[in-house]
């Protein structure tokens, strides 16, 4: 079967999810994405990046129990797979080989 | 004051059209702390929009089948039983014969969308669309060729009228057979976690 690769998205998205840690569900990766990179990205997008990675395998997801502040609605917990750590590493090890010696970029940055 | 509840039509719109578990409730988290209802909105429509096309490009064989199944389904029970069989039964010389045909007809699309959403949980709504989709482009030339009929003066412009009615009110009876299985499969899960079921991942219970 061919190799997956990570989009945009969902590679922010196993970041912020790493970077939330433990109870890590909607709101609080969406948060994590909006603080750190300025993009508002929609809830829903966010979901639909959170399913694709759960089916490659790099996330699993759990109910919690419904609670009122969430009109009856329970939390979707995710955690971020061994599967996941790896495609993350190689991601960063990929785009490092790519920045580097970018002469066009270190003009900018001088 | 704004309201401690998020806007109701959004909130249907939500629960009907994107079967994400757990956004629905993130949603009213994020509404009740620091949002408006146009944000509301704005999130709700973009999750009925993004969330059942995502799960069509996920799932392209599941959408292959569930628009397979539905083309069976229709020609067994629309092409054959309805217009070989029913309709020469009927004859059609009433408006009676005319409105009971209809009526029958439309009652089932409404069992093929039933069917199609039943066959592909948990991916209902977004298989559902699929066949939604693949009607519309099936309309495409009949609607066309009615409407150059009715350009040319061979055809009347109260046909193409009743062309394009019959066939939105086709997908709508498709589309609320959808509806209907969803809800109530989604009545059952809340009954399921009312008695204490474990809950598991979706995919998990999926599989």
């Amino acid at each position: 079967m061919a190799k997956e690769y990570l989009g945009n998205l969902e590679l922010m998205v196993l970041l912020s999810l790493i970077r939330v840690g433990d109870n890590a569900y909607g709101v609080p990766i969406s948060h994590e994405i909006e603080q750190r990179t300025g993009r508002d990205v929609a809830l829903g997008s966010v979901y639909a990046a959170l399913d694709r990675l759960e089916r490659k395998g790099y996330v699993t997801s759990n109910l919690g129990d419904p609670t009122p502040e969430r009109g009856g609605r329970a939390k979707r917990y995710f955690q971020i797979s061994a599967k996941g750590v790896k495609e993350v590493r190689d991601a960063q090890r990929m785009l490092t080989n790519m920045w580097r010696n970018l002469s066009v970029l270190q003009g900018e940055i001088a | 004051m704004r309201s401690e509840h998020p806007p109701v039509v959004a909130s249907w719109l939500l629960e009907r059209f994107c079967a994400a578990p757990g956004l629905a409730g993130d949603l009213i988290e994020e509404y009740r702390v620091r949002r408006s209802p146009a944000w509301y909105w704005k999130q709700a429509v973009i999750a009925v929009s993004v969330y059942p096309f995502s799960q069509i490009i996920e799932h392209k064989w599941l959408a292959v089948r569930a628009i397979a199944t539905g083309y069976v389904i229709w020609y067994v029970l629309n092409a054959t039983l309805l217009r070989g069989v029913l309709r020469p039964w009927l004859g059609m010389d009433t408006t009676f014969d005319r409105v009971a045909y209809f009526l029958i007809g439309y009652t089932l699309w409404l069992v093929n969308g039933w069917v199609i959403a039943k066959l592909h949980r948990p991916y209902s709504t977004a298989m559902v669309l699929a066949y939604v989709l693949w009607a519309i482009v099936a309309s495409v030339p009949p609607v066309y060729a009615v409407a150059v009929a009715a350009l040319d003066g061979s055809k009347e412009g109260s046909a193409l009228a009743f062309e394009v009615t019959a066939r939105v009110v086709t997908l709508l009876m498709l589309i609320s057979g959808g509806l209907l299985s969803t809800y109530r499969d989604q009545l059952k899960q809340t009954r399921l976690n009312a008695q204490g079921w474990p809950r598991e991942s979706p995919r998990a219970l999926a599989g």
